[in-house]
């Protein structure tokens, strides 16, 4: 029987990789993808509670964040091309009109 | 090994170390990994959350149609 | 007493005087001499009335002084009250310096009318700051506690500098306004002081009334006392230039020459005279005070001398000779009042000082003003340009004669009778302390001196061939308006030393410290004058002075040169030009302490305590600028620190146990 803490640590390191991936990446849409990373993360420990205790709650709630999920791609993805249209690049390494 | 990329190497390990960390501590209460059984789901998922379905249509159908009203192209 | 009750209104009317020729002048008075008519006016009406009541005071009186006061201002915060009163306080002091104030002020406005005649616009400003300087004069006079006292000697000083710095165009002019202003402010501080003394002393209560009548409550010991009455003192010293603070007065002869005559002769720094007079009941019970008053009157009489013997300005000489007659009057002050303290037997030192300062007031206003006639005429100061005027002014030569006269200390003349009481006062403290018989040569040589170098001057400008031929064409006497007033002040330079004989003696004393028994007669004065040797001595000494005088710069037989060429006599003369260097010691304490002092308190307010505001500041805006590099405008960088704190967070939580 594989004891819960590999699933949690799975979802721990997944959840890390998407962290990196946000902090690090200099194109828009690869941020983008690493925050999906991050939410499966999430779902998947969910999902881990769910099996281990019998209790349905967890997989229903990891259905409702996969929609969610792809809500906010759905936006992101709207939002980054508005951001091309305006500056012309989507290196988030040139986006910082806050030094003007 | 430019700055940005210690600076975040630094932080992921230091959160990498915090999670990893608390979910090794903690004691968990014992259970046995078991399938899911997937009628179940469905009849839970209509019958007590069905307004939560609902929503979530909801948010869906909106972010569809704001979605595609962002990124529309400007007409001249 | 019927009149004494309007006397608060002597110094009301030359006010008015000041207000409407100060500032309604220049439309008024256009055709009216600047408004002069309004001011000799209002200034005989308050001489009128000042005789009246100083009349009333002497002949009516039973020694006790008529006091009239207002409350003016009630200060009680607690158990601490006090009350400042404005009033009048008039006795035998008070009526003699109303007589001798109103007298000369009037027949000084009078003179000026013909001496500031060309003078075009500034005669408005002229007469009003004149009517206005007679007007808190006679209110220094009239005043009923220290404190109005005060502050009317501060008046009298402002009208002191803005009619010294008359000609206000003239850098000197307004150079010596400055320094009389200021060396007149370092005696009136410590009047202050005194009058702080006396303040806590007597528990808040300045009026002469009660100070003189409770000098024993006074609280904080004798000592403290004696501190209080020094300063007061001190105040008196600034007021009449004594030594060490006699350098404005020499200065001060830049102004107008009548107001030399009204203000450095007769009646300002006489005020200095005037409050140690006044002052005598708190005086006679701190000894060392009067002995002091004594010391720097004798010395400064001598000192002053000195300094006129070679000066070659007729009115330098005349103001020098202010000083050293000035330090005759306190000389006799202290001197009758130490004695005072000492034997507890009335004697006649304070009455000498007084009456000495009635006939001096007179004699100088005389000297001055018809020095004034001589300047009108020859257009010139300096009596190395003068020489023979007697053939062409002739009423001035023989009016400045009598002047001359009288101050040298010749019998019957006024000089004599006060200068000799004088003496006979500090001779009779040689029984009581050895100082008084250097005090007395001082007195004696002092004596010899005065009638030398006035001599001098009258032999330097009226007698001989003229010295340059230029100013002795031009010089014409002077009109009635001025010649009129300079016979009446010739006719109580000689007749004023007479009051002597009648009376004087008995009615000025100081009140309430004590009373002469008996009221000697005409002729047992007389009598008791002319037995003692001492009065010979100084009627001898006296004509030495008249008589080298007269060898050196009438008949020319002692060359003044040999005096004044070789090494000895040539430093001599040019130290006593320098003033012994005091002007110069002034000016260096002046510019190096004073300029110092501030220049040092500069440097740290602008640096040290500006600079550690500024420098809070800049740190400040450092500290900012440090900060903004943290707004980079990359979403991914604040997404680092967001993570990073969290992290941090779950790490403390779960160090401090909360997890």
């Amino acid at each position: 029987m594989i004891p819960i803490e590999y699933f949690l640590a799975l979802s721990g390191i997944l959840f890390v990789i998407g962290v990196i991936g946000v902090l690090s990446k200099r194109n828009a849409i690869v941020v983008l993808m690493s925050i999906e990373i991050m939410l499966n993360a999430a779902n998947i420990n969910f999902v881990a509670f769910s099996a281990y205790y019998g209790n349905l709650n967890g997989a229903v709630f990891a259905l409702v964040s996969i929609a969610i999920a792809a809500a906010e791609v759905a936006i992101g993805l709207a939002i980054i091309m508005n951001l091309y249209k305006t500056r012309d690049t989507i290196s988030l390494d040139e986006i910082n009109l806050l030094r003007w | 090994m430019n700055k940005r990329k210690v600076v975040i190497g630094v932080t992921a390990l230091l959160f990498l170390g915090v999670v990893v960390g608390s979910l090794l501590m903690t004691e968990w209460p014992a259970g046995e990994l078991a399938d899911t059984d997937n009628v179940e789901l469905g009849l839970t998922l209509f019958n007590d959350y069905g307004i939560a379905v609902l929503m979530v249509s909801f948010v869906l159908f909106v972010a569809l149609l704001g979605g595609v009203f962002i990124a529309q192209e400007e007409e001249r | 007493m019927a009149f004494a009750e309007y006397a608060w209104l002597i110094p009301i009317f030359p006010l008015i005087a000041f207000v409407v020729i100060g500032f309604l002048g220049n439309r008024l008075f256009k055709k009216w001499e600047g408004g002069a008519p309004v001011a000799i006016g209002m200034t005989a009406i308050s001489l009128i009335l000042s005789l009246v009541v100083a009349f009333e005071a002497l002949t009516t009186g039973d020694g006790t002084p008529f006091v009239q006061s207002i409350e003016w201002l009630v200060v009680q915060s607690g158990d601490f009250a006090f009350t400042f009163n404005m009033g009048i306080y008039i006795d035998n002091l008070t009526a003699l310096m109303l007589i001798v104030v109103s007298f000369v002020a009037t027949l000084v406005v009078i003179y000026s009318l013909g001496y500031m005649h060309e003078e075009g616009e500034k005669k408005r400003r002229y007469y009003a700051i004149i009517s206005l300087f007679i007007s808190v004069m006679l209110g220094l006079v009239l005043a009923s506690n220290f404190l109005q006292m005060f502050i009317f000697w501060e008046l009298v000083g402002l009208c002191s500098y803005l009619l010294i710095g008359f000609w206000n165009t003239r850098p000197s002019a307004a150079s010596a306004a400055k320094k009389a202003f200021l060396v007149t402010r370092i005696g009136d501080i410590m009047f202050m002081i005194g009058l702080f003394v006396l303040f806590v002393g007597f528990q808040g209560n300045l009026d002469f009334e009660y100070i003189f009548a409770n000098v024993d409550a006074f609280i904080g010991g004798n000592d403290l006392l004696t501190f209080g009455t020094l300063m007061i003192f001190g105040g008196a010293v600034g007021k009449s230039a004594q030594f060490p603070l006699h350098d404005w007065l020499p200065d001060a002869m830049e102004g107008p020459t009548t107001v030399s005559a009204l203000i450095h002769a007769a009646t300002m720094v006489k005020a200095g005279v005037y409050l140690v007079a006044r002052s005598y009941p708190v005086m006679v019970d701190t000894p060392t005070t009067l002995l002091v008053v004594a010391c720097i009157g004798g010395f400064t009489a001598l000192f002053a001398a000195t300094m006129a013997l070679n000066n070659t300005n007729i009115k330098r000489v005349l103001a020098y000779s202010t000083i050293s007659q000035l330090g005759y009057m306190f000389l006799a002050l202290g001197a009758g009042g130490y004695i005072y303290t000492q034997t507890l037997e009335p004697n006649v030192g304070y009455t000498a000082g007084m009456f000495h300062l009635m006939n001096h007031a007179f004699f100088k206003a005389l000297l001055f003003l018809s020095a004034g006639a001589v300047i009108h005429a020859v257009h010139t100061e300096d009596m190395r340009l003068m020489g023979g005027l007697s053939k062409k002014l002739k009423i001035t030569s023989l009016v400045m004669l009598i002047g001359c006269i009288s101050i040298a200390g010749i019998p019957p003349f006024s000089g004599f009778w006060s200068k000799d009481l004088i003496l006979e006062a500090v001779f009779e403290g040689i029984s009581v302390s050895p100082v008084f018989a250097v005090l007395y040569a001082f007195g004696l040589a002092t004596a010899f001196l005065t009638a030398f170098y006035m001599f001098r001057l009258w032999f330097m400008t009226f007698s001989g061939e003229p010295r340059d031929q230029h100013t002795y064409e031009h010089a014409h006497e002077s009109p009635a308006v001025m010649w009129v007033p300079l016979a009446l002040l010739a006719a109580l330079a000689f007749g004023s030393g007479f009051a002597f004989l009648f009376g004087f003696e008995a009615s000025i004393v100081p009140h309430g410290v004590f009373e002469f028994d008996h009221v000697a007669s005409a002729g047992d004065l007389l009598v008791a004058m002319f037995t003692n040797v001492l009065t010979y001595a100084s009627i001898i000494v006296a004509l030495a002075g008249i008589g080298l005088a007269y060898l050196m710069y009438k008949k020319k037989s002692i060359d003044p040169a040999r005096f004044t060429s070789g090494t000895v006599g040539k430093t001599i003369s040019n130290v006593l030009l320098a003033r012994y260097g005091f002007t110069k010691a002034y000016d260096w304490i002046g510019l190096k302490v004073v300029y110092g002092v501030a220049k040092v308190a500069d440097f740290i307010d602008r640096r040290i305590i500006d600079g550690i505001i500024n420098a809070i500041s800049a740190g400040l805006i450092r500290a900012g600028g440090f900060l903004r590099r943290a707004q980079t405008g990359l979403v991914q960088a604040y997404a680092v620190v967001v993570v990073a704190g969290v992290s941090l967070i779950v790490i403390l939580l779960f160090l401090v146990g909360g997890i």
